[in-house]
């Protein structure tokens, strides 16, 4: 054993000597004889502190992150008020996380308030935390239903669907995305352990990803299956854009309070990448529809290229069952069908036959589900790609609207007729 | 009785670290860098440390007799008949593990440990090596000035507690001959019958029976400890004998195990009337056996074959709601929001046990609630570990 265990450690009136005096010293007295540990002289611009306040919530048009958690939660708040009192204790543990708050000192006879697994000042880390509901939480239980966003139902099952009940559905959902799988596992940990009494675990997995650095119209990052994924995103950055394929607005047949909020659709999608990996090159990109080397749409030179499939009505260019012509036709009739795609992989570990569970972790936000995920998924019914992947769990959600004002909790517009603070 | 760490002074502490961060400098520049001053070594404790070493045959020399404080032994590792490495282990007589440190051949180093009055046992090497005696006798080394609530006061719920401990081992015994007398009578229907009224005791008092592992791994382990199985001979205990009645549906090869069971709740009642128990373990087994409870009956695997688990989870409960409500006044003299939230979480948890009761003190089995029943259970037995985790501290009690 160390002679100086963590608690002593802590304990001790040494922690601020270890963020002031000692860290400085230990890099000051380093650098001088070792830099291979200096940190880069350029900060990634992607390091950034976003602000919790705001119309929509961040992690939804905000750049993916390279890490991702997402966790399903049962609900077992007893009543309407203590559901209330959840969202706030809730929105409170993610405004403190938002904000970086450093760790106050510790007391060495009690439980540490904080997990300390980003440290006493955690990074910013590019964090972002997404709330959304299930159609689940609308049953009688809080007397919510006539609130419940008009399409958000219980995700049915897809013909080429394996459910796995353990792992579909959920009343919360929380997105947690950051530059490091520390930095949300930190807070999928303070998040849960603010709601114990409420929030019971239902399913979570983990995802990792490659942030674009290419901009919008192309993708540097990969699927599993070895392909650029995301080329033919929306680009997030354009406000009018995610007005009309995102945002809920002013003025439609959905529930006021849902206005700035999203559907979110979530999908665990495994992909059978034994048998993709001894599939030909050929076989594979006809299957996608692209060039799996430099993402360009088969038979065409660049990534950014737009095919019109009107020109290959027999699918001699492009299959007709190819994962790119049916998931986006780019036809004038389709354009309302694009969603906003923010996925990431998942690798978690492998099933009894001895073969990897990996696969993609499928996220997406839009305005409407049926013009949307719904419409998306039904052209892909029977696509050629479906051989190769089996999509298990997830669930229909819906993120709700940012918060705007300093007082105001996530959720509030449910609990408008009783009024503020349970 | 106080087995903190001997604390390390901040000049130490500044050492220590530079030394771990290893960046390749000289540790006295570096202190020098750090602190201003010309201080470089690391704190001297006040006591002279006393030479110890560690040979073949056990600790050199064979007993000791020190003042209560802190103590600082100056370890050397002379342990030639093995190139693994050898341990150094001070205990109480209890038995409980004061300090654990283990020493590659050759090495010697500094252990510290602050002891009150009392008399410990040394390993050095070997466990089965004879044991020196440390005596220490004196006033230091006492955890009194945290303790917020009345030492005496605690003294006394510890003794009302040790009494509960002691007629749920009188229990235990009962319940488990009577058991044992079905098993020989080769009445399968009673015995399954008389199995779970002779589990619900220990689980009542599982962090006190857990200090003695030994009886803890022959009486109350579960198939997944084995290799083999359930058919694997080093499988005994309830467990062994739950799978024979309700999976197996039979008595046969049953005996010897009950036998076995009941000689070893022999062994159990004597080593704990042999302990004294100490108010940290106490109070913190309140918290024990909830997270018990929140991990391992939960799931329903710990009465698999007779699928009972609901009453081995109210009977940690129940343990739990002992050790709370003997300290209610103590607790709720230094904290009385934390006691209303623990007392309110344990009526959340017998209530939505109730609700699965059968009425004759049995549960419904386990496998018939669905994940929805399990959720709200779930979230009380968290919410409740949450709130138990700050009572050592609100009494002003370390937790080892």
């Amino acid at each position: 054993m160390n002679p100086v265990t963590r608690r002593t450690f802590l304990g001790t009136s040494a922690t601020a000597v270890l963020s002031a005096s000692v860290g400085g010293s230990v890099l000051a007295a380093c650098s001088t004889t070792d830099t291979s540990h200096a940190l880069p002289a350029d900060v990634s611009p992607m390091r950034r502190r976003y602000a919790f306040e705001g119309a929509h919530q961040v992690g939804i048009v905000t750049p993916a992150q390279e890490s991702a958690i997402i966790v399903s939660f049962d609900v077992v708040a007893s009543d309407a008020p203590a559901l209330q009192a959840m969202f706030e204790t809730l929105t409170k543990e993610i405004r403190d996380l938002m904000s970086g708050l450093a760790v106050p000192a510790l007391d060495p006879l009690k439980p540490p308030t904080d997990n300390l697994i980003v440290g006493v000042d955690p990074p910013a880390a590019d964090l972002t935390i997404t709330v959304a509901v299930g159609a689940s939480l609308f049953d009688g239980r809080y007397g919510l239903a006539d609130l419940k966003p008009r399409q958000l139902i219980q995700m049915p099952e897809f013909p080429n669907d394996k459910p796995d009940v353990s792992r579909l559905h959920g009343d919360l959902l929380i997105q947690i995305c950051a530059t490091t799988p520390a930095m949300c596992n930190h807070v999928l940990r303070r998040v849960m352990r603010a709601t114990r009494s409420s929030l019971v675990l239902k399913w979570l997995l983990p995802g990792f990803n490659t942030p674009n650095q290419l901009g919008p119209g192309r993708a540097s990052g990969r699927n599993l299956l070895g392909f650029k994924d995301g080329t033919a995103n929306p680009d997030s950055a354009d406000e009018k854009s995610m007005n009309d394929l995102v945002w809920i607005g002013p003025g439609t047949d959905e529930p006021t309070w849902t206005v700035g909020g999203s559907y979110q659709v979530v999908r665990l999608i495994r992909n059978r990448v034994e048998f993709w990996d001894r599939t030909p090159l050929r076989t594979q990109e006809t299957i996608i529809g692209r060039d799996k080397i430099t993402g360009a749409p088969v038979g065409m030179q660049n990534e950014t290229d737009s095919p019109d499939f009107s020109l290959d009505p027999g699918g001699s260019t492009f299959r007709l069952d190819g994962h790119i012509r049916l998931a986006n036709p780019r036809t004038p009739q389709t354009q309302r069908n694009r969603i906003l795609r923010r996925g990431f992989n998942y690798s978690a570990g492998f099933d009894a036959a001895g073969q990897l569970d990996q696969g993609l972790l499928f996220v997406c936000f839009q305005r409407s589900l049926d013009d949307g995920f719904v419409a998306v998924q039904k052209r892909l019914d029977g696509e050629a790609l479906e051989e190769y992947i089996t999509p298990f769990g997830g669930g229909y959600f819906f993120a709700v609207p940012g918060v705007t004002r300093g007082a105001g909790n996530l959720a509030d517009g449910l609990f408008a007729r009783r009024g503020s603070g349970a | 009785m106080q087995t903190r760490r001997h604390r390390v002074s901040s000049a130490a502490l500044v050492v220590a670290l530079l030394a771990t961060v290893g960046c390749g400098r000289d540790v006295e520049t570096a202190g020098a860098a750090t602190t201003g001053t010309t201080a470089t070594t690391a704190t001297v404790p006040a006591a002279a440390p006393i030479a110890i070493s560690m040979s073949d045959s056990g600790c050199a020399p064979a007993a000791f007799r020190v003042t209560a404080g802190d103590i600082t032994f100056a370890v050397s590792n002379d342990v030639v008949g093995t190139d693994l490495k050898s341990e150094f282990e001070i205990l109480t007589a209890a038995p409980k593990i004061i300090t654990e440190e283990f020493f590659a051949k050759a090495e010697r180093r500094d252990v510290a440990v602050t002891l009150a009055a009392g008399n410990y046992e040394i390993i050095c090497g070997a466990a089965s090596n004879p044991r020196a005696t440390l005596t220490v006798t004196g006033a230091g080394g006492e955890n009194t000035a945290t303790l917020k609530v009345d030492s005496a006061a605690l003294q006394a719920n510890v003794a009302a507690y040790a009494q509960y401990v002691y007629a749920q081992l009188d229990q235990m015994v009962t319940s488990n001959n009577a058991l044992y007398e079905a098993i020989t009578a080769g009445n399968l229907a009673t015995a399954r019958g008389l199995y779970m009224p002779a589990r619900v005791q220990w689980e009542r008092i599982e962090p006190i029976a857990e200090l003695f592992p030994d009886s803890d791994a022959v009486m109350d382990s579960r198939v997944d400890d084995f290799e083999r199985g359930p058919t694997d001979p080093k499988f005994t205990g309830w467990h062994r004998l739950e799978y024979l009645m309700f999976d197996q549906n039979t008595l046969d090869g049953a005996e010897p195990f009950a036998a076995e069971l009941v000689a070893n709740i022999a062994v159990l009642v004597r080593s704990v009337h042999g302990i004294t128990i100490d108010p940290g373990t106490m109070i913190n087994g309140a918290a024990a056996l909830i997270e018990e409870a929140a991990t391992g009956k939960i799931t329903g695997e710990e009465e698999r074959y007779a699928g009972t688990s609901l009453l081995t989870l109210a009977s940690n409960v129940d343990g739990a709601r002992e050790i709370v409500d003997l300290n209610a006044d103590l607790l709720e003299s230094v904290d009385s929001p934390l006691y209303t939230a623990i007392e309110k979480s344990f009526d959340a948890i017998d209530a939505g046990l109730a609700t699965y009761a059968n009425g004759d003190g049995t549960y419904k089995q386990y496998d018939t609630l669905t994940d929805a029943d399990r959720a709200p259970l779930k979230a009380e037995l968290a919410t409740l570990s949450e709130n138990l985790a700050h009572v050592a501290a609100a009494l002003g009690l370390e937790i080892k």
